[in-house]
């Protein structure tokens, strides 16, 4: 075996492609609602977001399929990628 | 405490999840959400003893306490990475995570009497593609010509013989751009000439495309439900944009069905949202299984009724 090859960039690696479309984090903290066990977005301001209901595309980004499967594993889970995109 | 709680293990970011905790309140069903990611951060307190009765204690979160022994079910969602504290030696770091891991994982995959959904283990184990094209195969499922392989020769044969070809990634690993914008690998055909050298710098995986692909069709299946939805987009990977995309209800075959129920039980699973490419004939290709597969947005748009059908599986055990 050609030892430079271990060198080489995955192939795979070279066809990455940024997000099209309106996505993003569509918050800016996140905080657990001890009573019902369900979370709470605010945005920059502090004021709450629904999150997971209709209202805004980005409201929805990360309950969505994203690129390349979008499942998970134990150890350790997906880290999908759309939920960490932020725009410009 | 004998309210039989349901866990929900996730992250702290996911409205999927939300949506389903949501319905178990309603139906005055005890919910605990649980991030093991939190464990070495101080925000769980695990005791469970063994001993000739089995298993008995307790986990807490600073909102939730739930008595180990008494859990109906576990909705294992998308739990964040288990992470040692800034700043500890890298030894101790992987210490750490390994006896949490081993610890707090294993408690949580040996709940007595207890529905998962799904198992983490029966997760892991499904959680390759090459498993789940030999098992889609063995089942009756369209499987398109597919090839796994480090030899640009054989990709290069491969293209030319079974093109049109697409490159899917086996696993997908993050991966942000040098202006910090995230980016993936979308579904796009390979052009022959586009191969070279680097093919042999680890393992990539080759498939046929759907011949004259009109839609992708993503049966969700919950328990023994199927939701069926046609998602149609001027992309190949519908997941590139989704302000092009429009969603329909599919009318699935009983035997597409049978086969799906057929597939989640040889894995040992409750929940799976299968990926279909459709061709103009009606026949559906298999591309692929998610475990843990996103669903909360088809039924936004389709109004297929999912969160009640998960709530019913974590719900109802007898």
């Amino acid at each position: 075996m050609d030892e430079s090859v271990s060198l080489l960039r995955p192939w795979g690696a070279t066809r990455l492609a940024p997000f099209q479309g309106l996505v993003g984090i569509g918050y800016a903290d996140l905080e657990l609602d001890p009573e019902t066990q369900t979370t709470l977005y605010f945005d920059e301001a502090g004021q709450p977001i629904e999150m997971g209901k209709h209202g805004t595309n980005q409201a929805v980004t990360s309950s969505k399929a994203t690129g390349g499967g979008d499942g998970t594993t134990p150890t350790p889970p997906d880290d999908v990628a759309i939920t960490e995109y932020v725009p410009d | 405490m004998a309210d039989q709680p349901v866990l929900v293990v996730t992250r702290l970011d996911d409205p999927t999840a939300d949506a389903v905790i949501s319905e178990l309140g309603r139906r005055g069903v005890t919910v605990m959400r649980l991030d093991p990611g939190d464990f070495l951060a101080g925000g769980i307190e695990l005791a469970a003893r063994y001993g000739p009765g089995g298993l008995s204690g307790t986990l807490s979160t600073s909102s939730r306490a739930v008595r180990l022994e008494q859990v109906r079910s576990v909705y294992y969602r998308r739990p964040s990475e288990y992470a040692a504290p800034v700043g500890l030696d890298e030894q101790d770091a992987r210490f750490a995570v390994a006896q949490a891991r081993y610890g707090l994982g294993g408690v949580l995959a040996a709940l007595p009497d207890c529905r998962y959904v799904n198992h983490p283990w029966h997760i892991m184990r499904h959680d390759h593609k090459p498993g789940q094209l030999a098992a889609a195969a063995q089942l009756g499922f369209q499987v398109l010509p597919t090839l796994i392989t480090n030899s640009l020769a054989e990709a290069r044969r491969f293209a030319a013989e079974q093109g049109p070809v697409v490159y899917k990634p086996l696993r997908i690993t993050t991966f942000r751009r040098h202006d910090g914008h995230a980016a993936t690998v979308w579904i796009h055909l390979v052009d022959p000439g586009e191969l070279d050298e680097r093919i042999a710098a680890t393992a990539h995986l080759f498939q046929t495309a759907t011949p004259d692909k009109v839609a992708d069709v993503r049966i969700t299946v919950i328990g023994t439900e199927c939701f069926a939805a046609r998602i149609d987009s001027p992309h190949l990977d519908f997941r590139q944009n989704y302000e092009q995309v429009t969603y329909s209800v599919f009318d699935v075959s009983a035997q597409v069905a049978d086969a799906c129920r057929a597939y989640l039980a040889r894995f040992g699973l409750l929940f799976g949202a299968f990926d279909f490419g459709l061709r103009p004939d009606g026949s559906l290709d298999f591309y692929e299984c998610n475990s843990a597969g996103q669903w909360l947005w088809l039924e936004e748009e389709t109004g297929l009724p999912m969160t009640a059908a998960l709530a019913d599986l974590l719900e109802t055990t007898t």
